[in-house]
């Protein structure tokens, strides 16, 4: 079987390296300090970091040569390999701050488990909608069956507790089923339906409670909010050009971990809003990108895949950007392919990987499916 | 393989489209971010940069080191030093135990106490120690002990402890003063605050930052007292040893130089130690020479005695019937303690006759009798430049009841301090004339330089240089045959006089509770030194003045005598010359009246303070129709504030400013600079403006500027200062 061979998204491929290489100025700058006095080492962090970017590099090119729709076979296992890790985490889990643990540690290698399953669950989904196809509409054979696996990983990430985490996910698999051909009714009583029950996670648990209250005092004038005041100031100190790299302020303490969820900050500081503006600007060039790539596919699987992963990326960096800059409640999601955090990075690479593989597979080849179904 | 299915033709939607309206709902939120960093990063850049820089740089305050005080003779007084405080915030000590034997082995103290404090629960502040001298703490302050405090702060050492300490007063633990001298000189002595700036991180850790210049502290200026250590402590041994010896509560001595007026010593026993205050302390810290009155008795009929000199009304020869030493006012019946038919004037004086005395009060006046009382000092300020005196109160004539003049003459119905007592006497001693008492001699500068010396000043000539001889002349027979031989010195003449006064208890004149003084100079032929002593209610058998205070005045002149001679009694003070003399006529004092200041305050308050002080006025640009008056206050009187005028047909003439309630218009403000905050606001709120104060004192700049056009209810901001 002869697959034409079309060229990558070369657009995608540069916002998403450039961006890999930006994070290593921005988290060296931001991390000096505090490995510092953590480590005893100022360049303690940037060393891991550096490790991951190069790996992320390598799983980019990687799995841009795999063809994707070898995960339409192994969707399955890689959907049941996720859900046994979220599951690992209640058991073998590395406890966090605030009694969240997210965390499995595997000797050498830790790793969030929802950093895998929130792509997993998307090619799985994507998986069953192209095996369903036929009958996608239909409530009991079709819709409820990939709901269950929706609303199982978005429980299981909940309940870590991760809730931010768990709306992403929630969202993107939402959105991937309005993309699909399912009937809307029953999208829009599922939305109906899981809504008392978000309600009901957010009023239990008490820190989102204060998140939200203290946001808002935030937004009334109050000052309870201090690490957003600070991320503020790191961002307004910045002005147009930046105080130039290396040179942040706020990361000096003012900031708490800024070389995490607020890394944006110390970039604005540093590089000013011309800084900021760029950094938007690869991620809506990479949203952009991928979407169109879902637009031109003519396979349903290409198209889900290229949707899902492009949804929940832009997510992740909107909803961060969102935070930092105190649009909305302050909430843990890190900054795709920049914040100093680990494995995070290193998945996202591998999902662009696979974004670049399909964008190779577009509609230019108009005859693609034909030439298969002659042979 | 799942591609090789037929591709489903039927489907109805569009799955491109709906990927349309993310792309553009996403598209739209970027839009928002980019929005926002523009708002943040361009658009209010200046507010957050401004906020950036305030926590970023640091103003420490650089606290300069207090002036020093010296005696005459240049002895240090007091000086500088610091001590430390200890503290804990016990959450950030992580190993409580191995801090705490930190603690024990430097602060030679048990480990265990430490532990049970840094142990203290719910606390994120516990003192560990307080105040110790820097030799006591051994290099603590030195040491990096996380969550370990070291406070270090200026103290005061005052080097003779309670010696001077009511002249010298206390400081607080901001090292700013609180009585007495340090008080009172308190901005001359705390000299100027420098600061540095420094570059701060999120942890609080700061490093000084050298783009920035500060400003090095500059030190208080020095103070140079006119007391004399010596002398001072000859004074509060003798008065310590007197208020034990005839159990007393209290006692008061002053030493004066009469020819200059400076204090030589002050003191008030009991007394206090100010390098350890403690509360109890409050009664001892009080320097009760000036700020305790009472009734003086028989020393007050030095004023009888001058009057009648002066006004020629008696000689020392004449010859005065003393009724038996009988005599009733008012049905209360005063007996002498020497009763006679007849006596002289000089034996009356020596015998300190009651009923000499109210008979030639008689032959005086009420008028006559106030002014001269006024003259010598009573009822008004000595002008001490120490804190907190007490001008104790002398009636006026118009108040005068029947037998006020005979009480008075004899040192009843009249409040005075015994630096008033002393100011009196030395009056005598200087040939009649008055000088103002001081305490401060000089001032010198950061550079060494002399910015201030005091030099004597003269207050009024209140008798005649002839009247003053021969007054002392009387007086030295008091102490040679009289009722103070007790204070006899061999080979030195002495003037003085006793008093012996029964203290009112329970609303009552009692009889087994008086106040017991004395007050004479030396010597006779030329007066240099004043020594005045004022026992309370002695309870040990002997009362009497000439009894209980001569002999403490005694042995002070004789200790001091052996310390100096006569000759160089009058010290080093400034030669005196016609020149310095700052004479103050007061002949028209009589019958005259302090006009009170009436300005900026609501007429109903001052018509109050007229009213009390029985002061006729009229007013002036009244508005009779009281429709929507808000309030009328005074804007001007006549004659002005704190002038004095004659009594007898006063009439204050009162300007009033009524303010109605407010119609929205256009004024001119007012010029309030150089007025007092309280006449600024009354001025400015009568004209229906609001008023924004900045700062307290006098009003240095106002904003917008007088003359401007403003519309009533509009904001004016009045910039004060307190550096008058």
């Amino acid at each position: 079987m002869k697959i034409t061979e079309y060229k990558i998204d070369i657009w995608i491929l540069l916002s998403v390296l450039f961006l890999l290489i930006f994070s290593l100025g921005a988290v060296y700058s931001s991390s000096s300090t505090f490995a510092a006095d953590k480590f005893k080492d100022p360049n303690f962090m940037f060393r891991q970091h550096a490790i991951k970017v190069a790996i992320s590099i390598f799983c980019i090119f990687f799995f841009a040569k795999i063809d994707y729709r070898n995960y339409y076979n192994w969707s399955k296992y890689l959907i049941w390999g996720s859900i046994a890790f979220l599951l690992a985490i209640f058991v073998f889990g590395v406890t966090e701050i605030k009694g969240a643990s997210r965390w499995l540690d595997l000797g050498p290698v830790s790793f969030q488990p929802s950093d895998i399953a929130k792509f997993t669950l998307i090619v799985y989904v994507a998986t069953l909608l192209v095996k369903k196809k036929d009958y996608v509409y239909m409530l009991y054979r079709s819709y409820l069956p990939i709901l269950f696996y929706i609303i199982l990983v978005t429980a299981l990430v909940a309940l870590q507790p991760n809730f931010s985490t768990a709306s992403l996910i929630f969202i993107t698999s939402i959105l991937l089923l309005l993309n699909s051909p399912v009937k809307l009714k029953h999208v829009f009583f599922t939305i109906l339906g899981i809504l008392p029950f978000a309600v009901l996670f957010v009023l239990s648990k008490s820190y989102i409670i204060g998140r939200l209250t203290s946001h808002a005092e935030y937004t009334t004038g109050g000052n309870s909010n201090y690490q957003l005041q600070q991320a503020l100031i790191g961002f307004g100190n910045g002005g147009t050009f930046g105080i130039a790299p290396g040179n942040s302020l706020q990361k000096e303490y003012f900031l708490p971990e800024a070389h995490g969820d607020f890394i944006f900050s110390v970039i604005g500081e540093e590089y000013g809003f011309i800084g900021t503006a760029i950094v938007v600007m690869l991620f809506a060039i990479l949203m952009v990108r991928g979407f169109k790539i879902s637009k031109d596919l003519n396979d349903d699987f290409g198209r889900y895949l290229a949707f899902g992963f492009t949804t929940i990326l832009s997510l992740y960096a909107i909803v961060n950007m969102c935070v930092s800059t105190g649009l909305i409640p302050t909430t843990g999601v890190p900054m795709p392919f920049i914040s100093y955090g680990g494995t995070a990075m290193i998945f996202n690479s591998i999902a662009i990987g696979i974004l670049l593989n399909i964008s190779s597979y577009r509609k230019e080849d108009k005859e693609f499916f034909n030439e298969e179904l002659v042979q | 393989m799942y591609f090789l299915a037929k591709k489903n033709t039927d489907n109805k939607i569009n799955p491109r489209r709906r990927v349309n309206i993310v792309l553009f709902c996403l598209i739209i939120l970027f839009g928002i971010i980019f929005y926002r960093l523009l708002q943040v990063q361009v658009i209010d850049s200046a507010k957050y940069k401004l906020a950036a820089k305030k926590q970023y740089e640091t103003k420490v305050i650089l606290y300069p080191s207090r002036g020093l005080i010296f005696d005459r003779n240049m002895n240090l007084m007091v000086s500088n030093s610091f001590q430390f405080s200890i503290a804990a915030d016990p959450n950030m000590i992580d190993n409580k135990d191995s801090v705490a034997s930190v603690l024990a082995s430097r602060l030679k103290n048990d480990k265990q106490i430490y532990l049970d404090k840094l142990n203290t629960p719910n606390s994120s502040f516990v003192y560990i120690e307080k105040k110790l001298m820097p030799e006591a703490i051994n290099g603590l302050d030195t040491l990096d002990i996380n969550g370990l405090i070291v406070l270090k702060e200026p103290v005061r050492v005052y080097n003779y402890n309670s010696l001077a300490s009511q002249i010298l007063g206390f400081t607080n633990t901001s090292n700013q003063g609180l009585s007495g001298i340090e008080l009172a000189m308190n901005k001359e002595l705390a000299g100027k605050e420098g600061y540095m700036i420094m570059k701060r991180d999120g942890k609080g850790n700061k490093r000084p930052d050298n783009d920035y210049p500060g400003k090095d502290p500059e030190k208080g200026n020095d103070l140079v007292l006119t007391v004399d250590i010596n002398i001072q402590k000859i004074l509060e041994e003798e008065l310590s040893n007197a208020v034990i010896g005839n159990n007393a509560t209290n006692g008061k001595g002053v030493i004066l130089n009469v020819k200059t007026g400076e204090v030589l010593a002050i003191s008030s026993f009991p007394t206090f130690n100010p390098n350890d205050i403690k509360t109890h302390d409050s009664v001892g810290m009080k320097n009760t020479v000036i700020t305790d009155i009472f009734e003086p008795g028989s020393t007050y009929k030095l004023i009888t005695v001058a009057a009648s000199l002066e006004e020629n009304l008696e000689s020392p020869s004449s010859i005065i019937a003393t009724e038996q030493g009988q005599m009733d006012i008012n049905g209360n019946r005063i007996t002498d303690s020497y009763a006679s038919t007849n006596m002289t004037f000089k034996q009356a004086i020596e015998n300190s006759s009651n009923v000499a005395m109210m008979k030639i009060a008689k032959k005086i006046g009420n008028e006559k009798f106030y002014k001269y009382s006024r003259d010598f000092g009573f009822g008004i300020y000595s002008g001490i430049d120490l804190p907190g005196e007490n001008r104790g109160s002398l009636k006026r004539p118009m108040d005068f009841s029947s037998g006020s003049l005979e009480y008075m003459s004899i040192g009843y119905q009249v409040a005075i301090n015994t630096m008033q007592l002393a100011c009196a006497y030395s009056t005598v001693a200087n040939n009649g004339l008055m000088m103002k008492p001081f305490v401060l001699k000089r001032e010198i500068g950061n550079d060494g330089k002399i910015n201030f010396e005091n030099k004597p000043v003269a207050v009024r000539q209140v008798i005649s240089e002839k009247t003053a001889k021969t007054l002392t002349s009387l007086l030295t027979g008091v102490v040679e045959q009289g009722t103070a031989t007790d204070a006899g010195i061999e080979g030195v003449r002495i003037a003085g006089k006793t008093g012996t006064s029964q203290k009112i208890v329970n609303g009552k004149y009692s009889s087994n509770s008086h106040t017991s003084s004395f007050v004479g100079y030396l010597p006779a032929e030329n007066p240099v030194l004043l020594i005045a002593i004022v026992l309370d209610d002695p309870k040990a058998g002997q009362y009497y003045g000439g009894k209980v205070s001569a002999p403490v005045f005694k042995n002070i002149a004789q200790r001091i005598l052996s310390y100096k001679n006569i000759e160089e009694l009058n010290f080093d003070s400034p030669q005196f010359g016609k020149d310095d003399v700052i004479l103050v006529s007061n002949d028209k004092s009589l019958n005259e009246i302090l006009v009170p200041d009436l300005t900026g305050k609501k007429l109903g308050d001052a018509i109050d303070i007229l009213n009390h002080l029985k002061i006729k006025y009229e007013l002036s640009n009244d508005n009779l129709n009281n429709n929507g008056v808000l309030q009328k206050i005074i804007e001007f009187q006549s004659p002005a504030a704190n002038s004095y005028s004659q009594y007898n047909g006063l009439v204050l003439n009162l300007t009033l400013l009524t303010t109605v309630k407010p119609e929205v218009q256009f004024m001119k403000v007012p010029d309030v600079t150089n007025l007092s905050v309280r006449k600024a606001v009354n001025l400015l709120v009568s004209k229906g403006y609001k008023v924004e104060i900045q700062g307290s004192g006098k009003v240095i700049q106002q904003i917008p500027q007088s003359g401007s056009e403003l519309k009533n209810g509009e904001k004016i901001i009045i910039l004060c200062n307190n550096d008058i």
